[in-house]
């Protein structure tokens, strides 16, 4: 060793350091990983492509971690090719990558899909007039038939759409090889600088490749109402990777209430709820208003199934879930989930409806746990229930979960 | 090889002082300001909950608790770390022009060694990168040590002990320093190699054909750089990824290898064949 | 054999050798002469490999060199290339690391020659005792080839007489040497050969022993008949 020491001792004590740094990160994070999704009842294949996004809070600090029914991730101790590999693996693009090849090269990272079967189409949706180099407002729609492997790709050039700043693509549909995609384009008005937007139908012929009919669905302003209150537009689509029938178009209102509290003193509370809903339907180009009945006043608009309706509020100790038949003008279901508020008053269950199920996630047990309910809304049926445990002789004893956000993977 | 690890071992011992005496640096500042901070706040404890009478609770929620972050965010932590990250940045260029300027005529001697060229450039390569990792391993062990010797300082009821993530999450560069994931350790200390060879090309650019040799190790950079990003480059021009992300960072790190091969066989042909004394 | 071929080599736009081609045998001493800045010191670095020539060709013993050339060649540049913060000892062992044909008792012989001590730093040297410690550290390798130059360069007297005594001693017998200097007298009557250079070309190179038996002339009268032309 002798005169080498340097490049012995040195190196040596370094590499000692690191692989004990490592060594302890990785038993941090096997701890964690000992978190799953235990299910109490129903059937497991309802929680396959699911994820918890939680953070837990513990003697090590604090850890974005996934929990599913296999086990659990910690997110900072993901490499960058891990990360990818995450958040690749379970979603859409792959899915279609499987399907449909490398038709989906290249059209991954702008525009959206669209399935109905085995047809695929790609609406290039990278409308902003900052691209295309003054071809702006030309939308590519690519199509794939599987089952006759065509493959069709050509430009359309919307009509009138000079005066807009921006396009954004809202959703299609596809009905008699025509092809209706309806944007909201946005402008300003010269005078008064207020964003005005326009929510467009272009109808376009498949075989012809043209633009047969543009029409204004309806306009929107948007602005502020006060100083502490607001309101957005939203869409919903009847489905979420497919073309649409329908849209449910909500306008939500946004309001800010100063709450007193004895323990907190004041401190400001955001509520929302839905304020105006209607209904286009894309086929009949037909857009109607929908009264939304006065017990349903608080509520937010969440999700529907052909014309049921379905509304959330979140209240002190529970969440409630309303659906609502806009046809027959009659409340069809009511729901009422627990919803545990922890210490600072902030984090309560959460619902996500997807694919006609609902889910439920609610942090329980003083916070130790999670735990998830999946709803079948079309049966009203509880098909899954579950909560968050962990394996073995629980190796992370000290610790709580803040907030819970249910990832859907295909 | 043994020329290798005699040329390593040579030219640590050259740097040996001046590391240690960063590594001294480090830790007297950084111990300091540890003790100075827990005292300076445990003089506000005697003034305040001692002599006023302060409850503890509203000494806590006027002043806050002490803990690791009352360092990690001053000079006292920041202050060595970036210091030694300058120190090391400019000895990557003196660790090759020492040998030419001054007085010292020793680059004479290490090109007439009995041995490839290369391992002259290896032996500098790895010198920086252990005298980078070991600093950061000192850091590492350092960081436990002054959260202990604070709480020590500090009563129990005002301390709030960190965790080491906790701590490291306090300062963004201690991050890069210290990933959480040994792959993520592996590429950002892989990236920092590549810049060194870079560096060290661009260097031997200039030692080459001296004053051309500044813009020709500038371009060169420039060349290295611009294939570095050319995915990204490339989708930002065209607005559309032909690559899906996994297959973009395999790219990526094609690229970078191919980068660093390009760096080690110019810099290989410019120390065979036309370095200059 | 050392062959330089028609050698050029540029600085910028100047050209400082214009195609120089001479030949240095083993058992010889070649002296290039020339005034300063003809390029006698980039003929040597360009022997060594230390600088790039840009055409020409240059061979040892046949061969281009590499590598294991600097196990049969040694320079001996006008400053000592070893790190000042080094003692002689230090410098003496880096050679022995390194080189195979480090010779250790010669190293130690001319130690003693030179009057030399071993735990000295070369910082603290005075410029003449560098001169001998870089000397040394060259000729105390067991190489065919040695490459001196300027080995008298801003020496004092006495120093300059014990370098001169090395080349009168074994420690360059049976070696090839190419020694550049301006300093010519202390070693004039050890000559073999002298390549006269001037302005990047060689202008005249002769057989010193012959000129002296057939014309009676010294290597410096026939430096004043060119030179003076």
């Amino acid at each position: 060793m002798g005169k080498y020491w340097k490049v012995i001792i040195i190196p040596l004590i370094t590499s000692i350091v690191f692989i004990t740094y490592y060594i302890h990160l990785q038993s941090n994070s096997k701890a964690i990983a000992q978190f799953f999704i235990a299910k109490q009842s129903g059937d497991d294949k309802e929680v396959e492509h699911i994820s918890l996004d939680t953070e837990i809070n513990y003697t090590d600090g604090r850890e974005m971690v996934g929990i599913t029914n296999k086990g659990s991730i910690v997110y900072s101790h993901l490499s960058i090719y891990e990360h990818l590999k995450h958040i690749s693996k379970n979603s859409q693009i792959n899915r279609l990558r499987k399907k449909y090849g490398s038709f989906i090269r290249g059209k991954q990272s702008v525009g959206r899909f669209f399935e109905k079967d085995d047809l695929l189409v790609h609406i290039d949706d990278s409308l902003n007039p900052f691209t295309h180099n003054g071809e702006k407002h030309n939308v590519t729609v690519s199509i794939y038939d599987l089952k006759t492997k065509e493959k069709d790709s050509f430009e359309v050039k919307l009509p009138h759409v000079d005066k807009y700043s921006w396009l954004f693509l809202v959703t299609a549909s596809l009905n008699d090889n025509k092809l209706k995609i309806i944007t909201s384009n946005e402008y300003e008005e010269p005078k008064s600088h207020i964003t005005l937007t326009d929510y467009v139908v272009y109808t376009i012929d498949i075989d012809t490749k043209k633009v047969i009919d543009a029409e204004k669905i309806f306009e929107y302003t948007n602005e502020d109402i006060s100083e502490n209150q607001y309101s957005t537009l939203d869409f919903h689509t009847d489905k979420k990777d497919g073309f649409s029938d329908f849209i449910m178009i909500e306008e939500r209102s946004y309001k800010d209430i100063t709450v007193e509290s004895e323990e907190e003193g004041e401190y400001n509370q955001q509520t929302q709820s839905t304020v105006a809903l209607k209904k286009y339907d894309i086929k009949a180009n037909k857009l109607s208003d929908i009264t939304i009945p006065k017990e349903l006043e608080g509520y937010t608009f969440e999700h529907f199934n052909g014309d049921v309706l379905y509304f959330v509020k979140q209240a002190e100790q529970s969440i409630h879930v309303v659906g609502y038949d806009h046809s027959k003008k009659k409340i069809t279901s009511k729901q009422t989930f627990d919803s545990f508020v922890d210490e600072y008053g902030d984090y309560r269950a959460n619902t996500i409806f997807y694919n006609n199920k609902l889910y439920v996630t609610n942090l329980i047990d003083e916070s130790k746990s999670i735990e998830l309910i999946i709803v079948d809304i079309v049966t009203g049926e509880t098909i899954y229930k579950g909560k968050v445990e962990q394996k073995g002789k629980a190796p992370v004893k000290d610790y709580v979960f803040q907030n819970a956000f249910l990832n859907i993977n295909q | 090889m043994k020329n290798y690890v005699k040329l390593f071992n040579f030219e640590m011992g050259r740097f040996l002082k001046g590391y240690l005496a960063l590594v001294g640096f480090t830790v007297i500042v950084q111990v300091l300001g540890a003790v100075i901070t827990s005292r300076s706040y445990t003089n506000k404890i005697n003034e305040h909950v001692y002599h006023e009478g302060m409850a503890i609770d509203e000494f806590l929620s006027q002043f806050g608790d002490m803990s690791m972050y009352a360092i990690i965010h001053s000079l006292w932590i920041q202050g060595p770390i970036l210091f030694c990250i300058s120190v090391l940045l400019i000895y990557t260029l003196l660790i090759w022009y020492r040998d030419w300027f001054g007085k010292n005529t020793f680059i004479y001697r290490l090109l007439m060694l009995p041995t490839e060229r290369m391992n002259i450039f290896f032996a500098k390569l790895t010198t920086i990168m252990v005298m980078v990792l070991s600093l950061v391993a000192l850091q590492i062990m350092l960081l436990p040590v002054l959260n202990k010797l604070m709480g020590s300082l500090v009563p129990e009821a005002y301390f709030m002990n960190l965790s080491f993530k906790e701590m490291i999450s306090g300062f963004n560069v201690l991050t890069i320093l210290f990933p959480f994931s040994f792959s993520n350790f592996m590429i950002h200390y892989g990236l920092g190699l590549l810049a060194v060879s870079l560096i060290f090309t661009a260097i031997l650019f200039e030692r080459s054909f001296r004053l051309k040799g500044i813009v020709y190790g500038i371009l060169y950079i420039a060349l290295s750089l611009l294939i570095l990003f050319s995915p990204v480059i490339m989708i930002a021009i065209t607005e559309t990824s032909y690559l899906y992300p996994l297959e973009l960072f395999y790219f990526e790190l094609i690229l970078c290898v191919l980068v660093f091969v390009m760096s080690i066989l110019t810099s290989r042909f410019l120390l065979n064949k036309k370095i200059t004394v | 054999m050392i062959e330089v071929k028609n050698i050029k080599k540029n600085y910028g736009r100047k050209q400082v050798l214009k195609g120089v081609s001479f030949t240095a045998n083993k058992g010889e001493i070649t002296c290039l002469i020339g005034v300063n800045g003809v390029g006698k010191t980039t003929i040597m670095n360009a022997i060594m490999g230390l600088t790039p020539i840009n055409s020409g060709e240059i061979l040892i013993e046949g061969k281009q060199l590499d590598k294991t050339s600097y196990e049969k060649i040694t320079f001996i540049p006008d400053a000592i290339t070893m790190l000042p913060q080094m003692k002689i000892s230090d410098a003496m062992a880096f050679m022995n690391d390194y080189y195979q044909c480090w010779n250790q008792k010669r190293a130690n012989d001319m130690l003693k020659f030179f009057r030399l001590e071993k735990e000295s730093r070369i910082s603290e040297l005075s410029k003449g005792n560098r001169a001998k410690v870089n000397l040394l550290l060259g000729l105390a390798l067991d190489v065919d080839y040695v490459l001196m130059d300027e080995p008298f360069s801003g020496i004092d007297i006495f120093s300059r007489e014990q370098i001169a005594e090395v080349f009168t001693s074994h420690l360059i017998e049976n070696r090839g040497v190419i020694i550049t200097t301006h300093e010519i007298h202390d070693i004039e009557h050890l000559i073999d050969k002298a390549v006269l250079l001037d302005d990047g070309v060689i202008i005249k190179e002769f057989n010193a022993e012959e000129v002296r038996e057939n014309e009676g002339k010294s290597i410096v009268d026939v430096m004043r008949e060119v030179f003076r032309v």
